[in-house]
């Protein structure tokens, strides 16, 4: 599991240098999704148990020890949730980039600067 | 009593319903989308009602009915109460405002409204982490949409640059989230507490901690990852900009007040250094800022700093955090009404420019809703913001935390500075084009309601920290009240309700006072109700003038009932503001005013610094009798304190605002200003002084420095008095010199001193009123106030004239008129104590008094007159009254110097053992004697004699024009243009040039100067590319890691 | 009451004996002067000629109320300078009224005649009478300064402001006048005299008096008349100022004679001797070397407690 962990990491840091040095916004946000992703991976590696089975109580668990045996089901809906609103984030975003080249063609960040200061 | 769980299902569920609904048409969707909001803001309500009126129980609601960790939990209890009533009001406001905008954009806009407010009261109510960071989605998510929403390209702009920072923060908070959840195996933010697992120091712990503050910090808008925030603020519609900045925020602040205790002791100082720093240079930046909706964005950005460093101190210092409730509380509740209101009106006026909004004065219910949300933001009582400011200060002296008293004070000078700056042009800007702004009523109804709200808030603050003397205190706000129902009926009426509402409080405070106080309460509302009659003669007068006369007048004479240091404070900024107010009416007076506002609130900033550090020696004291007790701090307090004072005696080295500040305030109103106020910061003195005495500076003794402040003061003013052109500016400057004599008589700390003060004070106020109500009927008879544009009225003007000459004798300390009893109490005292350099200087700066004095009455009164003001006519009955009953009291006290100087005397022998003794009515000091009364028999005499005298020699005498005799037969063609006025002691000039360079001037241009351009330069980083931006929340962690991993 | 009616009988004694005094003073010297120059000048008794002459005036004119009253002021200024001033020590006819104030009653009452004077003239509208008074006010506040510093010294060398009582601490010989016990404020003092008496260099102005610019050329007659008489009283009680204070006072009409007359020949000296200065350079140069040296008499003190 710590190599899940190290690759979620890795790609958290690689959505971060994306983020800050990719002009074009598109790729800014697969920057972003990238490390999206790569928390994703974290979390889920947080909660795995080594060798656990999946948290559904049938046959497989003992009920009684099922806390020892299965994997922490929390993350795994964390997770879900993550991912649901990272979807709508991103699509959001994307629309806005849409518009924002129906009005100045331009998908490079650096032709966004009309307010600053 | 309303289930909490019923919020998200009615949002969620309208929010399903509505498009469906879209079909019944547009009235039904608004009824429908109206009442949910109006649920929320109903149930909010009525949480509000029962925890604080029922003292109910908190609600819990578990969802499925488990218990935690395995359920989420909301919880509703007095401080959620609080929040989400202030929230859904917001919404349904904001909702109304935002009507015609939603319409346009069509149903989806109201969804998402529906979905923010959701989001909002989430935020507030939910006890899971987890539960909290999906509220804080879908609000960020409903916020994004909603900015984008009219498509335009700012908007867009502004709205991409925000989803990149609020996507980072999402991914640090869920990174925090999930590790914490490892570490302590729930996601209840209470067990989370109660498991202490942030004490733990394993880094993945405190890591975990760094990345969920640091999302909240990002979201909190802290420099210098803030500026997608500004963009946003300043792009969007107003309306949506008022529930970010309010609404949004708020709530995010009130989820990190949630999860505060799990951050540790470092975090503590790390939020209130970053947020005070982002205070200051949020402000600092805004100082070049002329795009309103940005300016807001600065403020709010700065308030939410002022939050985050107030939240950290409340943490960091550990004790008292009760009371940090209450700051938080008052502080909060201020920004969220007044910067609502503010950004509404902003929507309405619809002016870019700071410039443009000159354009709000022929809009008085705008420009006085602006008013009063600035005055709000400026911590102006009686507002919660002052109370919050008041109690932070107060804690962080009590415990020793001073760099962060000096951030937050300077800070809040430089929001005053662009924030007056901003109300300055809106009263007083030049007009740019005649489209007004046409508010609808709807949209005055909400920011009236919210401008209610903070008053009504303030005034419940204020009852709770107002503990003693309650009705003292905030007499003159409610006396003010009274006269607002006057406004719009005629002066005569107005003044008769002045009139009659200062004599009820003269006699309210009567039994309250004895001595000092009763003396100076005497000459603040004797002289205001005199004052209050000479504004009779302007037979117009705008809205607002007599409410804040009189509120000016009472609050002074408040300072001298003041017990606790709360009241006096309280009262010595209403006064500040209330004179703030008045100045600005002038035709010119906007940079003056300016000056004067913030001078005035740097001194009233320091004093409160100078309170704090009383605390730290006395930990809850609050009366100004405490000040006794400051022992070996007692230099820096006395210094600190006296500040305020000294800006407003206008001493050297603080006088700046003084002659702009007088010359172009309205005529009566200058008369006031420098008769009375500036005798405000004498009180103060003299109340330093009794409470503190003398304290030392390292081995130097203080009331040496005052001595020689006073002195430097007196001379330099009256050099500067001789060179104006100006009638008002040369009485200005004279003002400044005589109250000068005033300040050195209180820092001789003796018996003659004290006396020569007091003297001086009631004298000053007898001619400097009587000079400068003289000189206002001469401006309203002739329309300049220049003096070489005169000439020869004493012909056309003799009462004027005989007022004049009066009040310059009086002034000049010529014997046998009172202003020689200064002048003999003075010398007297400089000499006894041993001041023999300064009574030099003192003595100097009298004899030039001399020089103005002359050339004040020549210039206009005597000489040629001009040809267009042949036909002037006597100044106005009603202004020449109030002088005349100002030369009854100096020919009064100048034949009966007894009358006055005895119960002086009994009043000052409390402090000091009397050196003044008496022989009948002559007056014997240590060194010397005088006999007013004898000297005064004496000077009529001989007078009447050579009078007499005359009267029988000069029998056949022929009254002559000028120039009907001339000399070397020369008669001028123009006699007018050989009236010897315009620039009349050249000769002086040149021998005292080196004198003259305006050094202090040219510090203080340099201090602005200098304080701009680091505004200048540090908004540089804010360079518009999101890119930037996201590399500036990168460095925020950089500097967070740097400030937490510390320790 | 007889006390009071006696006061007023003495005191005017007092007055007649000082007006004469100072005619004469202004007629010896106008003839000393004459001498120095090698003229043979008017006689010593040209001032009452002058003075008859104005009153018997056939044409008088004035310009209004305040320009009559000035002269008023002028001569009520004088009289009543004189009144607050001791004449003679130990003397109880020339006491005058000087019970109704010390030292700074009086410093500050020579102001009153100026200040009305001043007024006076400008109601003429000439500008030359603005301007004189321009440069009178001016050159004043400038001489001031070294006088208001050496009476500080006095004052604190002899720890009181009664003009009785430093003349009485003056009294057994020469070793005890101000003059040997406090040279320095005796310095600044006579120097600041110089300019107060407004006599060459410092005759540059002169509001009310002298000059061919300025009041006198707008009064006349019985106006002028007054103005005249205000000149003999008004110099000798300054003289008797400066007498009592540095110069150990005088206790017989003989002795203020002479103490008077030279304190006045020294300026007549000095003025015989030097050119006029300029209103800026008069102010400059009180400003600097009688101002230090009062500066240093009074930092003396100062130092010394």
């Amino acid at each position: 599991m710590k190599l899940v962990m190290v690759l979620g990491a890795a790609l958290m840091l690689i959505g971060f240098w994306g983020l800050i040095t990719r002009r074009n916004m598109i790729k800014m946000i697969l920057s972003l999704a990238i490390a999206e992703t790569g928390l994703q991976l974290i979390m889920i590696a947080v909660g795995y148990i080594n060798g656990g089975t999946a948290p559904i109580l049938d046959s497989a668990v003992d009920k009684l020890s099922a806390v020892q045996q299965v994997v922490d089901p929390v993350p795994q809906a964390l997770v879900l949730t993550a991912i649901v609103i990272g979807v709508a984030v991103n699509a959001l975003m994307l629309t806005f980039i849409i518009r924002l080249y129906q009005k100045k063609h331009s998908l490079n960040i650096s032709d966004y600067k009309d307010m600053k200061w | 009593m309303v289930n909490p769980i019923f919020i998200p299902v009615a949002a969620l569920g309208m929010a399903f319903l509505l498009p469906v609904l879209e079909r019944f048409g547009r009235k039904t969707v608004n009824v429908l989308f109206f009442l949910t909001l109006g649920f929320f803001t109903a149930a909010s309500l009525i949480w509000l009602n029962d925890f604080f009126m029922a003292n109910s129980p908190v609600l819990r609601v578990f969802t499925a009915g488990f218990k935690p960790p395995l359920s989420i939990n909301l919880q509703v209890g007095s401080q959620e109460a609080m929040l989400l009533a202030a929230i859904n009001v917001l919404s349904l406001a904001g909702a109304f405002y935002l009507l015609p905008h939603l319409n346009v954009t069509g149903l989806k806009a109201r969804v998402l409204f529906l979905l923010f407010t959701l989001g909002m009261n989430g935020l507030v109510m939910t006890r899971d982490i987890f539960n909290l960071f999906v509220f804080l989605e879908i609000t960020s998510i409903a916020s994004y949409a909603l900015i984008g929403m009219d498509v335009r390209l700012k908007s867009l702009t502004a709205g991409f640059k925000y989803m990149i920072a609020g996507s980072l923060a999402s991914i640090f908070l869920l990174f925090g989230i999930i590790l914490l959840y490892q570490a302590s195996g729930t996601l209840n933010i209470d067990g989370m507490i109660a498991s202490g697992v942030t004490l733990n120091d394993s880094p993945l712990i405190q890591g975990a901690a760094f990345m969920l503050f640091l999302s909240l910090f990002i979201e909190m808008k802290q420099f210098p990852a803030n500026g997608w925030a500004l963009d946003v603020y300043q792009a969007a519609h107003p309306g949506i900009s008022a529930m970010i900045s309010a609404g949004s925020s708020g709530a995010i602040f009130f989820a990190l007040y949630k999860i505060f205790p799990l951050a540790g002791e470092n975090w503590y100082l790390a939020a209130a250094i970053t947020g005070s720093t982002t205070f200051v240079i949020s402000n600092l930046i805004a100082l070049r800022q002329r795009q309103v909706t940005r300016l807001l964005g600065y403020s709010s950005v700065g308030q939410m700093g002022l939050l985050l460093a107030a939240l950290g101190f409340g943490f960091y210092v550990n004790r008292g955090r009760d009371n940090y409730a209450f700051i938080l509380a008052a502080l909060f509740f201020n920004h969220f009404f007044a910067k609502a209101g503010l950004y509404w009106i902003a929507g309405i006026v619809k002016k870019e420019r700071i410039e443009e909004w000159s354009a709000l004065r022929r809009n008085p219910v705008l420009l006085f809703l602006t008013g009063l949300f600035i005055l709000a933001l400026l911590g102006a009582p009686p507002f919660a913001g002052f109370w919050g400011k008041w109690a932070l200060i107060m804690n962080l002296g009590r415990e020793d935390t001073f760099w962060g008293v000096a951030l937050l004070l300077f800070g809040s000078l430089l929001e005053a500075a662009f924030l007056l700056r901003w109300f300055g042009l809106a009263m007083r800007g030049a007009t740019h084009d005649d489209i007004q702004p046409s508010p609808a009523v709807r949209e005055i109804f909400v920011t009236g309601l919210f401008a209610l709200i903070s008053l009504t808030l303030g005034a419940r603050f204020g009852y709770m920290r107002l503990t003693a003397d309650l009705w003292t205190y905030v007499f003159p706000l409610i006396l003010a009240a009274i006269l607002f129902l006057f406004e719009g009926f005629s002066v005569y009426l107005r003044v008769m309700a002045s009139l009659v509402v200062m004599l009820f409080f003269g006699f309210y405070l009567y039994p309250l006072e004895q001595g000092l106080a009763f003396y100076f309460s005497l000459i603040f509302i004797g002289g205001g109700l005199l004052m209050l009659l000479a504004t009779l003669y302007q037979p117009r007068r705008s809205a607002g003038y007599y409410p804040l006369l009189v509120l000016m007048f009472s609050s002074m004479a408040v300072l001298t009932a003041s017990k606790t240091q709360l009241g006096f404070f309280m009262n010595w900024e209403l006064m500040t503001f209330s004179s703030y107010l008045l100045i600005i009416r002038g035709k010119k007076s906007r940079k003056a005013a300016w000056l004067y506002a913030l001078f005035s609130l740097g001194g009233a900033l320091a004093m409160l610094a100078g309170f704090s550090v009383l605390q730290l020696i006395r930990p809850g004291a609050e009366l100004l009798a405490d000040l006794a007790y400051a022992g070996e701090y007692g230099g820096v307090i006395f210094t600190l304190i006296s500040m305020a004072f000294l800006v407003k005696v206008a001493a050297l080295g603080w006088h700046i605002w003084a002659p702009d500040a007088y010359a172009e305030a309205e005529d009566d109103l200058t008369a006031m200003l420098s008769a009375i106020l500036s005798k405000a910061g004498i009180w103060g003195l003299l109340l330093l002084a009794v409470f503190m005495g003398a304290p030392l500076w390292h081995s130097l003794s203080l009331n040496t420095v005052l001595g020689w402040l006073g002195t430097l003061t007196a001379f330099f003013a009256t050099l500067y008095a001789i060179f104006q052109e100006d009638a008002k500016r040369l009485l200005a400057w004279s003002s400044i010199g005589q109250v000068g004599y005033i300040v050195m008589g209180v820092a001789m700390m003796s018996h003659l001193g004290w006396l020569a003060a007091l003297w001086h004070t009631l004298n000053h106020f007898l001619f400097k009123g009587l000079l400068f109500l003289a000189i206002a009927g001469v401006i309203h008879r002739t329309g300049t106030r220049n003096m070489y544009e005169m000439g020869g009225l004493i012909k056309r003007m003799p009462f004027t004239f005989f007022s004049v000459m009066i009040g310059i004798i009086a002034l000049s300390g010529v014997p046998p008129l009172t202003g020689f009893g200064g002048k003999w109490l003075l010398y007297e005292a400089l000499i006894e104590k041993g001041w023999y350099l300064q009574a030099g200087v003192a003595f100097f700066a009298s004899t030039i008094a001399f020089l103005y004095c002359y050339r004040l009455i020549h210039a206009i009164f005597l000489g040629i007159p001009k040809p267009d003001q042949l036909q002037v006519r006597e100044a106005p009955f009603r202004i020449l009254f109030p002088q005349y009953i100002l030369i009854a009291f100096i020919f009064v006290f100048s034949l009966k110097p007894a009358w006055l100087l005895k119960p002086l005397s009994a009043m000052v022998a409390p402090y000091f053992t009397p050196t003044l003794g008496w022989q009948g009515d002559t007056a014997v000091s240590s060194l010397g004697y005088w006999n007013g009364t004898v000297m005064m028999i004496l000077v009529v005499f001989i007078f009447a004699l050579v009078l007499l005298n005359l009267l029988w020699m000069s029998r056949g005498s022929k009254k002559v024009k000028p120039f009907n005799i001339v000399y070397a037969a020369e008669k001028p063609d123009r006699p007018q243009t050989t009236h010897y006025a315009w620039h009349f002691f050249t000769p002086y000039q040149r021998a005292m040039r080196p004198l003259l360079k305006p050094l202090i001037r040219h510090f203080w241009q340099g201090v602005g100067e200098w304080t701009a351009t680091g505004g200048s330069v540090l908004r540089r980083i804010y360079n518009g590319n999101g890119q930037s931006y996201a590399m500036l929340i990168l460095l925020l962690a950089i500097i967070l890691f740097a400030l937490t991993a510390g320790a | 009451m007889d006390g009071i009616v006696l006061k007023v009988v003495y005191a005017i004694l007092s007055l007649i004996l000082i007006f004469n005094y100072g005619m004469l003073v202004i007629g010896v010297t106008a003839k000393i002067v004459a001498r120095a120059h090698g003229r043979i000048g008017p006689p010593f008794y040209q001032p009452y000629i002058d003075l008859l002459k104005s009153i018997s005036m056939r044409t008088s004119v004035h310009h209004g109320v305040m320009f009559w009253l000035g002269p008023v002021f002028r001569l009520t200024g004088g009289i009543g300078l004189y009144m607050l001033i001791p004449a003679v020590y130990g003397s109880e006819w020339l006491q005058n009224f000087s019970f109704s104030g010390d030292l700074i009653l009086v410093i500050y009452f020579i102001f009153f005649g100026m200040l009305g004077m001043a007024l006076g003239a400008g109601e003429s509208g000439h500008p030359f009478s603005a301007m004189g008074i321009m440069r009178g006010l001016a050159h004043t506040t400038a001489s001031e300064v070294p006088f208001a510093l050496a009476i500080i010294a006095v004052a604190a060398q002899y720890h009181t402001l009664s003009i009785s009582d430093i003349v009485a601490a003056q009294q057994g010989g020469i070793g005890h006048w101000t003059l040997m016990t406090n040279p320095l404020a005796t310095l600044a003092g006579m120097l600041a005299y110089l300019g107060m008496m407004m006599h060459s260099p410092f005759d540059l102005h002169m509001a009310p008096q002298e000059i061919p610019v300025g009041p006198v050329t707008e009064y006349n007659s019985s106006y002028l008349a007054l103005m005249q008489s205000n000149r003999s009283i008004f110099a000798s009680a300054k003289l008797i100022l400066f007498m009592n204070l540095f110069f150990g006072g005088a206790t017989s009409i003989p002795e203020m004679v002479v103490k008077t007359f030279l304190i006045f020949f020294f300026c007549v000296f000095v003025g015989v001797v030097f050119p006029r200065f300029r209103v800026e350079q008069s102010v400059r140069w009180f400003l600097k070397l009688p101002t230090m040296i009062g500066v240093l008499a009074v930092v003396i003190y100062t130092v010394h407690g």
